[in-house]
């Protein structure tokens, strides 16, 4: 484990794996990840689909059940804990989704949407008091009162995504899983969105782990990223450091692959060979090697560990210092 | 190369319902030249797919109608067009390339057969020939030819999409429309296919209208840019110039809201409110609403296509009619 | 900046709430509306029913059990005189009097009382505790499901009406246990309806949302699940109405179920086929009801279903 600076994390995951059987093996997911998030920072989870940026997220909050690793948060291990205490946890860390059109029940109006968790977890004692914590959370998320009875059909992507946020703020967590929260948006709202989930950290000082294909959505709003490929973490940088240098080869492919709209016409893109392989059964020796210009013979039989490389830097390559 | 191939007229598409009436493309003009290259860049709702379909005669029969203007295509209005000639043209002339490459290839036939029924059915080769060629075609977008007895589901979604870019070429087509043809790719993948519609389009000289909603992907790929803004056309000019010094104020709440990897903002400037109801039209700037440079006379006076060194825009700041408060001047 | 300030608080679109909130009921009856043979055959439900309801303020049950020999297969419309206890009267027979000289239309009519009774509490039966099942299936899987989908698959591989016999001839013909066998044989309907549905909404985020709150089980299952398998299970239980009705006159036709005197559908087709080409009215006007009555109800499902189709919303 790499030990950071300062302050104690807030969630601690180590050696999280999540294997799915399936016909043609086991398929690994996760395999074999750590980091940690310090109190009210946002860890950035990006990584094309099927890298189990998602998979990590979920199992997190153990709405999959994780293979094996551990998981503390706030020093408390999750991963060994009975439904009951895992439903008191819940309070503490939630998540939004990615669609604002699947994630909430179509039958439920927008103040009994963001009521639930106040009612399952008994956290009010009246109707009237109910009705204020909801008006309370619903302007918080800057949705208008008149909402609080149409239905999810009813609305924008943007003001769905509010919901859902409400949602998520109601119990009070201290941390949140956002699983591509502003994917699914249009870039005007999704500035929106992403506005007011920074100041809402700001606020209450939220912790995040921010799952997203957009670089530059996560460039923007993390403090550190995590590069996932084939369900191991390649690089670890604070945000900004990793759009300057990379240390390793897929996370210098990935952002050099992303159309820039400055790079107008001029092709800057380093063009990876083949695609993703099968997370099913894989092979020994590092993950990405199969794509890789800068695979050795090591490479194919050894898979690199995620090290340090440079101050507050990790790259799971045995070439990163060449890079 | 510097012949006219499409002229749009003043495109007016609605698509009408028992209770209402969507007015999905209100008066677009557009030209492209044979070799040309043009984006349609806007949010959902601006009413890019509308104005593809309404090029392709593929609008949805019960509802969508072409209510005025006219598509010039090599000399023809293919709004007046008859349905059978148009069939001759759709697919063989002018091609279309859609989102999704998971739905929109026929998982029971093969690639190979797919890619050479289109060149059945214009006739074009027989049985033999058509077959051979669908192996030309599947090299040509970097797929191994012997690839082409198997079935889609056996290829992942960028090489399915590669496909689907074979057939849309199968017939050489004059125009390809291309529609949000990478946003279901990852990035590495979009990377790969954009690099690829490129190159061919410069070799086979085909014109291209790329829809998307990714300010990136367009300038990849496009000379010109169309920013859409409520089924209008707001701004329109040279890639380069427009997304360096936009002169309409949605273009530059548009490149504000996005986050940028190439600078360091720690916020964003959204544009506030959301997109206006299709099936009611105010009077006045559309825009109006959300603008923040926006005056009295933007509610009553709708602003026109104003042309300005080679750019078009269409807003009463460019007219003279109010004071251009946008920080970038460009007359 | 006036002018911003003003903006602001315009109606959006998108969103005319108030609107589009009241009309929940509406816009379904909107779409159903526009189903015309529909509609046609909600009518003749709801005619049915009001018959069925008011039965006695028709003819009273007595007089449409009572034996009238005298009168035996009467044309429609004739007139005859008719004992009632203590006096006769003259009595109109609208649609004529069978073998025992009972009134054809009394008859009928009570018997819609019968039907009625049979297809609503039938289906009620099975629609929960098929719903039931088929969602527990469905959210659990593993060996609970397994259990449930193969006992589902034993009752569908017995005939519905062999089933019925069984359980009839084991009980004894009695209304209930007429109710309790059509019940049962239309459970598996219900089971697999509602397991294919929480299937696919199980795996909706809003579900997982649901869990990742600390909701237990049984309110994520009667919350956020059921309520949105509920338009294929009402299609299903319209349909049902129609199928269970006909089993029930089915029963009553081989003799074990409603038994005669009581008015019945199906033994009333019974007692007429005998005298098929001496008396055929005796036999048309009961036949006649079962199947307006069956085509109503499927009509009314086909609408329902197209009504509550979340696809054909615009």
């Amino acid at each position: 484990m790499h030990e950071l600076s300062g302050a104690e994390p807030i969630l601690q995951v180590k050696n999280l794996k999540k294997y799915f059987h399936t016909p043609r093996g086991e398929l690994h997911a996760v395999d074999d990840v750590s980091f940690e998030i310090q109190e009210g920072r946002t860890l950035g989870v990006v990584g094309e689909s099927g890298c189990g940026k998602t998979t990590t997220g979920r199992a997190i909050l153990r709405l999959i059940e994780p293979t094996s690793g551990s998981i503390l948060f706030d020093g408390m291990d999750i991963t060994s804990m009975d439904k009951h205490r895992l439903r008191m946890i819940r309070e503490k860390m939630q998540i939004i989704f990615q669609d604002p059109y699947s994630s909430l029940d179509p039958r439920m109006t927008v103040s009994g949407i963001i009521a639930e968790p106040l009612i399952i977890h008994r956290r009010v004692s009246g109707k009237k008091e109910l009705a204020r914590r909801v008006q309370k959370l619903m302007e918080m998320v800057e949705l208008e009162d008149r909402l609080s009875s149409a239905y999810p059909h009813e609305l924008d992507g943007g003001r769905r995504q509010r919901i859902g946020i409400a949602r998520a703020l109601a119990l009070e967590p201290k941390f949140i899983v956002c699983d591509e929260p502003v994917s699914s948006l249009d870039v005007s709202v999704q500035a929106q969105i992403l506005n007011l989930m920074q100041d809402l950290q700001d606020q209450l000082g939220l912790t995040y782990m921010f799952v997203t294909h957009d670089m530059a959505v996560v460039k923007h709003i993390s403090d550190e990223i995590a590069v996932m490929y084939l369900g191991q973490i390649i690089e670890k940088s604070p945000a900004k450091e990793l759009f300057r240098h990379q240390y390793h080869p897929y996370s210098r492919a990935l952002i050099s692959a992303i159309p820039k709209i400055e790079a107008a016409g001029a092709d800057t893109a380093t063009i990876l060979k083949g695609e993703i392989g099968s997370p099913i059964e894989p092979k020994p020796g590092c993950r990405f090697a199969p794509r890789c210009d800068y695979c050795i013979g090591k490479c194919l039989s050894e898979n690199p560990p995620l090290k340090a490389v440079g101050p507050e830097r990790y790259a799971a390559c045995w070439r990163a210092e060449e890079m | 190369m510097d012949e006219l191939l499409l002229s749009i007229r003043e495109l007016t598409t609605q698509y009408i319902t028992e209770d209402s009436v969507v007015h999905a493309v209100n008066g677009i003009s557009l030209e492209l030249k044979t070799g040309g290259s043009v984006g349609l860049v806007g949010e959902s709702g601006a009413g890019k797919t509308t104005t593809a379909y309404s090029i392709m005669g593929l609008l949805p029969k019960l509802t969508g109608k072409i209510t005025g203007g006219s598509i010039i295509f090599q000399g023809k209005d293919l709004t007046k067009i008859p349905e059978d000639e148009m069939r001759k043209i759709r697919g063989n002339q002018i091609s279309m390339i859609f989102q999704d490459p998971m739905t929109s290839l026929n998982p029971i036939l093969t690639v190979g057969d797919q890619i050479a029924e289109v060149l059945e059915i214009h006739g074009t080769a027989t049985k033999e020939e058509a077959i051979a060629k669908a192996g030309d075609m599947l090299e040509m977008v970097g797929i191994p030819r012997e690839r082409m007895h198997e079935y889609p589901h056996q290829f992942s979604g960028g090489m399915k999409q590669r496909v689907i870019i074979a057939i849309a070429l199968a017939c050489n087509p004059k125009l390809l429309i291309a529609d949000e043809p990478t946003t279901a790719l990852d990035v590495t993948i979009q990377a790969q296919v954009l690099r690829m519609i490129k190159e061919l389009k410069a070799k086979l000289n085909t014109s291209l209208i790329l829809i998307s909603h990714n300010l990136g992907v367009v300038a990849q790929v496009c000379e010109n840019v169309a920013i859409m803004y409520a089924g209008r056309i707001v701004e329109y000019g040279p890639l380069r110039q427009v997304f360096e010094a936009p002169m309409h104020p949605y273009t530059e709440g548009l490149l504000n809201s996005i986050p940028r990897i190439e600078l360091d903002k720690t916020r964003l400037s959204p544009i506030r409110g959301m997109m206006p109801d299709p099936s009611v039209v105010p009077p006045g700037c559309i825009f109006r609403p959300r603008c923040p440079y926006a005056e009295q006379e933007c509610a009553v006076r709708a602003p026109r296509i104003t042309e300005k060194s080679g750019r078009n825009v269409m807003c009463l700041m460019h007219e003279g009619i109010i004071a251009n408060k946008m920080r970038v001047d460009h007359a | 900046m006036e002018q911003q300030m003003t903006s602001a608080n315009l109606p959006v679109s998108g969103i005319s709430t108030d609107r589009k909130r009241k009309s929940a009921f509406q816009e379904f009856w909107r779409r159903f509306r526009k189903n015309k043979l529909a509609v046609a055959g909600l009518a003749v439900v709801v005619l049915y029913i009001l018959m069925a309801i008011f039965a006695d303020l028709f003819y009273s049950y007595d007089f449409i059990t009572q034996n009238q020999i005298s009168n035996a297969f009467a044309k429609p419309l004739t007139r005859a005189e008719v004992d009632d206890g203590n006096t006769t009267v003259q009595h109109l027979y609208i649609l004529g009097a069978d073998n025992f000289g009972r009134d054809i239309l009394g008859r009928i009519i009570h018997g819609a009382r019968v039907s009625m009774v049979i297809g609503f509490t039938t289906i009620a039966f099975a629609c929960i505790v098929g719903s039931a099942l088929g969602a527990i299936a469905g959210y659990y899987g593993g060996k609970i499901e397994s259990v449930i989908m193969r006992g589902t698959d034993i009752l569908l591989a017995i005939p519905n009406i062999l089933f019925a016999l069984a359980i009839v001839a084991a009980l004894g013909p009695s209304f209930q246990n007429l109710l309790l066998a059509i019940g049962i044989t239309s459970i598996p309907a219900f089971v697999r309806l509602m397991r294919a549905s929480v299937l696919t909404v199980k795996n909706q985020e809003f579900v997982e949302a649901a869990r990742a709150l600390g909701a237990r089980d049984f309110r994520i299952i009667v919350r956020h699940i059921m309520p949105n398998c509920m338009a294929p299970i009402i299609v299903q239980a319209t349909l049902g109405i129609a199928q269970s009705i006909l089993s029930a006159t089915s029963l009553s036709f081989l003799g074990l179920g409603i038994q005669p005197p009581s008015p019945e559908w199906g033994n009333m087709l019974s007692d007429a086929r005998s005298y098929i080409s001496y008396a055929p009215h005796t036999l048309l006007f009961p036949g006649l009801a079962i199947m307006t009555v069956i085509l109503a109800y499927n009509l009314i499902g086909d609408g329902l279903r197209d009504a509550l189709d979340p696809k054909l919303k615009r």
